[in-house]
């Protein structure tokens, strides 16, 4: 499979010129995404004001009613200015053997799996996902929930192509 | 039998809109249930009865159609070109799943009452890892469930034949010749009792003290007039410090035994036996245990000691199975009272290749980890001086509460500075080894081909210091260390380095 597996030799490693998975230039998302985060978030937010509203009108005065007015509404901004970073930030990158996904903005966080590790991959679709044109691809490992990864806002043909080519990856490394 | 049977996508049996109709009904019925008995109870008038059948009515259409639906959407069939399983569900949302044969560890049937009215059977198809990852055909009939699992297994073991003969014929070399046998003594086990976890075992017996408490006082709140006096006396003597230390000291006596008793229970009879290529463990007084450890399935050690142990030559063992051929198999087994001679043993055993390495580097967390675990470790003595402060549930005088205050503080100080010190990453050419704790000195050991995947977080307050937490993944439990310096992001490339050039077989 591989030069160095193949033939036993046991040379001493440099470590600085293994390959850095850190410095691959990441693939993004489809935009569609970031439409699909801000309606989760909309909806949650009109969710919240129903409720606020109907509060307001059984219980609170003005004042109460006006700061937690405020705050829900900073909070969204918050959120909505997240979600932008959020797209910003999300990427995959397929390399030989490995695929490597990064999320997050404030807690940002990368994953790497090596293909000889991946159980199984699947495409799922949300409603939303449907509507906008997007699909999540799952990528399975035998190494808890913590260890899978689900890349989001794939365009559909992309989902299928990274899937096979998983697919592929993972059946070669077997044999 | 056709060779190439299901390569077509298949439908579940008919029967199985039956069963995703009842089903989702049973799902609308436990969710609703509490709405309906309101109603009922409500003494509803004849027009509400009569809108609630009508609305119940078409619920059930609706629920009708979507099982009928939801029955044409569910398509699954074999792959034979790609050497998969292929498994497509859902209306609303959908999930493709695909399952290489190599990756399927079992396959079995379930039947549940309705599926046994409706005469179908529940294919299961398990793959390693969590249960969620499983794949479940609901409603197939008898034949293409046996028909099917046959396939499935069959494809399996040709895909894996190649790996298990390598295995099989090392295995079937090594005869049944013991290489060292150890055994536990009544005696160590005694030692055991005494000198693990008593802490635990004094809190198992407070809370059983303090629950019997609470049981006598509810009991006798209503006549508490008839004891006041009797209670008057008891406090009298409770206050008497010397009858608190019998007490403390009885109390004490009875956890050491409890957990004597519980340790005899769990290692009675713990006899580890090495042969060529396994080595078995056996131990329990009223459930014998009994597993098989090879190394290939090996996935995570711990090794566990304190001072007083280290002092009997006590260590314990923990050790993390991969278990694919059985999931009820317990996968993570504690073995006590391993002397250092039998643990070096065991590790020269699992790991033999650990002797030899070119480098070895030592990482430590920065100081802003030793900061949260205190600022964590200070916050029951602030909700303390809050209680005492605002209400009057804490009856203390000033300088009483500062004395505690002031001792907690001093001794969270040193043993947070302490442990922290103690906390270190060693990675070598072949291994991570994580050692914690100043009291409980615990040391992990992961071979770095084992990892099934690596994840690096870094929260944005970590950039301007250059650190980052890392997280390695494995099949038994992960490995986290906490923020460490950027420079291991080398060591992280390095180990995947390791995972993805190994041939090796990691369970």
């Amino acid at each position: 499979m591989d030069p160095i597996a193949k033939g036993f030799s046991n040379e001493q490693i440099d470590l600085a010129s293994l390959p850095k998975y850190e410095s691959v230039a990441f693939s993004s998302v489809s935009p569609n995404y970031l439409i699909k985060m801000n309606i989760q978030t909309g909806i949650f937010m009109l969710v919240l004001l129903i409720g606020l509203g109907v509060f307001w009108f059984f219980q609170l005065n003005h004042l109460q009613s006006g700061i937690i007015f405020a705050v829900l509404l900073i909070a969204f901004v918050f959120r909505f200015w997240n979600n932008y970073k959020l797209l910003q930030i999300l990427g995959y990158a397929i390399r030989e053997r490995d695929v490597i996904y990064k999320r997050g903005y404030i807690f940002s966080k990368a994953t790497v799996i090596p293909y000889n590790r991946v159980q199984h991959a699947s495409i799922s679709r949300g409603v939303w996902d449907k509507v906008l044109g997007i699909s999540s691809l799952n990528i399975f490992t035998a190494g808890g929930s913590g260890s899978d990864i689900t890349i989001p806002g794939l365009e559909p043909e992309m989902a299928v192509r990274l899937k096979e080519a998983i697919a592929v990856k993972i059946s070669n490394d077997e044999s | 039998m056709n060779p190439k049977a299901y390569n077509a996508p298949q439908r579940q049996s008919i029967a199985g809109v039956l069963l995703i109709f009842f089903s989702s009904l049973y799902k609308l019925f436990r969710m609703f249930w509490a709405l309906g008995a309101y109603l009922l109870i409500s003494g509803p008038s004849n027009n509400t009865l009569i809108y609630t059948g009508l609305g119940l009515l078409i619920v059930g259409i609706l629920t009708l159609i979507y099982s009928y639906l939801y029955y044409r959407k569910f398509i699954f069939y074999i792959d034979y070109n790609r050497e998969e399983f292929v498994l497509e569900k859902g209306i609303f949302s959908t999930e493709n799943a695909a399952i290489p044969f190599d990756k399927i560890q079992q396959v079995y049937f379930k039947r549940s009452i309705l599926q046994r009215i409706i005469k179908v059977y529940s294919l299961v198809i398990d793959t390693a890892g969590s249960n969620q990852k499983e794949v479940e055909i609901k409603a197939i009939s008898e034949d293409d469930a046996n028909n099917l699992s046959k396939i499935l297994v069959k494809a399996k073991a040709e895909k894996t034949e190649s790996v298990e003969l390598e295995g099989g014929s090392s295995e079937s070399e090594g005869n049944n010749e013991v290489f060292w046998t150890h055994k536990v003594g009544i005696l160590t086990l005694l030692k055991i009792g005494i000198s693990t976890n008593y802490l635990r075992g004094l809190s198992l017996v407070f809370a059983f003290v303090m629950t019997i408490y609470n049981r006598i006082n509810t009991y006798f709140k209503d006549r508490m007039e008839d004891v006041e006096v009797y209670f008057d006396q008891f406090s009298g003597v409770l206050q008497s410090i010397g009858y608190l230390a019998i007490l403390f000291i009885l109390l004490l006596l009875l956890s050491i035994s409890i957990t004597i008793i519980e340790v005899f229970i769990k290692y009675y009879g713990l006899k580890i036996q090495q042969n060529k290529d396994k080595m078995e463990v056996e131990m329990g007084l009223k459930t014998n245990t009994k597993v098989s450890l090879q190394p290939r399935r090996l996935q995570l050690m711990r090794i566990k000691t304190n001072p007083v142990q280290k002092r009997f030559n006590l260590y314990e063992a923990q050790i993390s199975l991969s278990s694919s051929e059985n999931e009820l198999q317990k996968n993570k087994i504690k073995i006590q009272g391993l002397g250092k001679e039998i643990v070096k043993k065991i590790k020269y055993f699992l790991y033999p290749e650990s002797s030899k390495s070119s480098f070895s580097t030592t990482f430590r967390p920065d100081k802003l980890l030793l900061f949260r675990k205190i600022s964590l470790a200070m916050l029951p003595v602030l909700m303390f001086l809050l209680l005492w402060y605002l209400t009057d549930f804490i009856n203390l005088q000033l300088w009483v509460v500062l004395a505690i205050a002031g001792l907690y503080i001093i001794a969270a100080l040193t043993l947070q500075i302490l442990a922290f010190q103690a906390r270190k990453l060693i990675i070598t050419e072949e291994f991570l080894h994580k050692k914690t704790g100043f009291w409980n000195r615990t040391e992990e050991t992961l071979e770095l081909f084992k990892i099934q995947s690596i994840s690096v977080k870094q929260p944005i307050w970590y950039h301007r210091k250059n650190l980052v937490n890392v997280v390695f993944h494995t099949a038994g439990g992960d490995l986290r260390f906490y923020a460490v310096n950027t420079d291991i992001l080398q060591y992280v490339n390095y180990v995947l380095y390791k995972a993805e050039v190994s041939s090796k077989n990691w369970m």
